[in-house]
């Protein structure tokens, strides 16, 4: 069957994750249907697992799209080196987390080194928060992971009411009210959140 | 709603986000150093931004994972004939198939020895050659040979007709011939080696026969049935003939039709045809009826 998906240049890519969600999720379909393939065998070289590669194609593409939306990206790349140099560094970090030195030492040239103390690399590997991350997604509505999601994206009242045809911007700054209560009612409640604070209160 | 609650906690996160003005971030951070109950809350909201980043985060991972899947499902199967081991194993069966349906050559060495000429003529079905009686029976058509016509039934027969004929004239000789001492007669052991298909050892007795001897005519009878069944049928026919001229010789008008049956299978066929038409005309000729036969197949 002949492939008929569009082309998207590395400017409409960036565009389209800085967008709306939905505009979001297309551009990461795209680049995870055409990019994949050719970064799976890449990685596959520099000696990760299959369960590895599926692994840090999901990690890399969690800061790519946490980068672009926060307008880290500068083009001095294009995009698709950009993914593949954070590819490196997550299976750099995994290897020498794990003590795999040859990996490592394999990933190590042109790794692309992301400065930020509190990297989604180094969260996942509490697996307490985790768990905790996990169980308040289980806990919370639909909608509220919905205009919470949406809100942490940076996206205004203007652009939610749109995303989730809500009535007005009211309803969007109502909701977004009750949910993030229910949100501090859950972690207040957790004695894992006083451990979380703590963790991250010392980081700071 | 608080309402009042709810701008301050916006004020907090745009504060942790930077998004406040220098003016505004001025005012705010000089308000935290007054107000510890402040300073608590930007330390729980900060934490609590933290995980519902990482909530964010868990909810795009849990997308990936999707299309992830969607993406291996939607992967195209590869056909039977793309994956190597298939065309391994289609090729093992290929090659097993041409082994059992292949016809097998018999092993004893009248077989092994094709004649390049009866092959390149494609004569093997008319020509009565013993070698091709031996491969006859067992033998399907063979896939290789385009050119080659399905054999006669009659022909086959006609062949296997000459091979016992001659195989019975030697036992015949070997029952009637003159001979000194019986025990050692080289025709008697000659006889055995060519009905055990040891055509070497065969020749190798005849050939010690005098020339003087009474046993001679038969033993040359014999030499040219080896040459026959060695598909010499050239060697066989110049025999034969010899034969058929010898006068006194009992068997002389049997060499004469195998000297006719030879020159066919040398592919002498206008000479063999005289041979056979004037056995035809002679109705008291011991192979009057063989020949007709012969002269139908050609």
């Amino acid at each position: 069957m002949k492939d008929t998906s569009p082309i998207y240049t590395d400017d409409v890519l960036v565009a389209l994750i800085q967008g709306s969600e939905k505009q979001r999720d297309e551009a990461i379909q795209y680049v995870l249907k055409n990019w994949r393939s050719e970064i799976g065998r890449f990685l596959y070289q520099k000696g990760a697992s299959k369960a590895e590669i599926d692994y840090i194609i999901e990690e890399a593409l969690v800061i790519f799209d946490k980068h672009i939306r926060a307008r880290k990206f500068r083009q001095e790349s294009s995009l698709k080196t950009f993914l593949i140099s954070i590819c490196k560094f997550t299976l750099l970090n995994k290897a020498r987390w794990e003590n795999k030195e040859k990996i490592a030492a394999s990933a190590e040239e042109g790794a692309l080194y992301i400065q930020d103390g509190e990297t989604p690399l180094t969260q996942i590997h509490s697996q307490e928060r985790t768990r905790f991350v996990h169980k308040v997604l289980a806990i919370l509505s639909p909608r509220c992971r919905e205009l919470l999601t949406l809100y942490m994206l940076s996206f205004t009242n203007r652009e939610i009411k749109e995303q989730m045809n809500l009535p007005s911007d009211n309803a969007v700054s109502n909701g977004l009210y009750e949910c993030r209560q229910k949100f501090k009612q859950l972690c207040e409640k957790s004695p894992l959140f006083k451990k979380i604070i703590q963790e991250l209160l010392g980081n700071e | 709603m608080n309402n009042d609650d709810h701008l301050l906690t916006l004020k907090i996160d745009a504060y942790i986000k930077g998004q406040l003005s220098d003016v505004e971030q001025q005012a705010f951070e000089k308000e935290l150093e007054t107000d510890a109950t402040l300073a608590d809350r930007l330390r729980l909201q900060r934490a609590e931004l933290v995980l519902m980043e990482q909530i964010t985060e868990e909810d795009l991972r849990l997308k990936i994972r999707k299309w992830s899947a969607q993406l291996d499902d939607d992967k195209p199967l590869k056909k039977w004939w793309q994956h190597p081991l298939s065309i391994f194993a289609f090729l093992g069966v290929i090659i097993v198939l041409f082994f059992l349906f292949y016809p097998k050559k018999t092993t004893n060495d009248a077989a092994i020895q094709v004649s390049p000429k009866i092959e390149k003529k494609d004569t093997t079905q008319l020509t009565p050659t013993p070698n091709n009686v031996q491969e006859a029976k067992p033998q399907t058509p063979n896939p290789k040979s385009k050119t080659q016509n399905p054999k006669p039934p009659i022909a086959t027969i006609q062949q296997t007709a000459i091979r016992n004929d001659l195989l019975a004239y030697a036992e015949d000789i070997d029952r009637t011939a003159e001979r000194g001492n019986e025990k050692n007669d080289p025709l008697s052991k000659a006889v055995q080696f060519i009905q055990n298909q040891k055509f070497i050892s065969a020749r190798n007795q005849l050939v010690g026969i005098s020339s003087q001897a009474s046993a001679y005519a038969d033993a040359q009878f014999l030499l040219a049935t080896v040459d026959y069944l060695q598909n010499k049928p050239k060697a066989a026919a110049a025999m034969f003939k010899t034969l058929s001229e010898r006068d006194g010789y009992i068997r002389k008008e049997q060499a004469a039709y195998y000297w006719a049956v030879s020159l066919v299978a040398d592919g002498q066929m206008t000479e063999a045809k005289k041979i056979l038409t004037l056995m035809a005309a002679d109705a008291e000729h011991p192979k009057h009826d063989a020949a007709i036969a012969l002269l139908k197949l050609l």
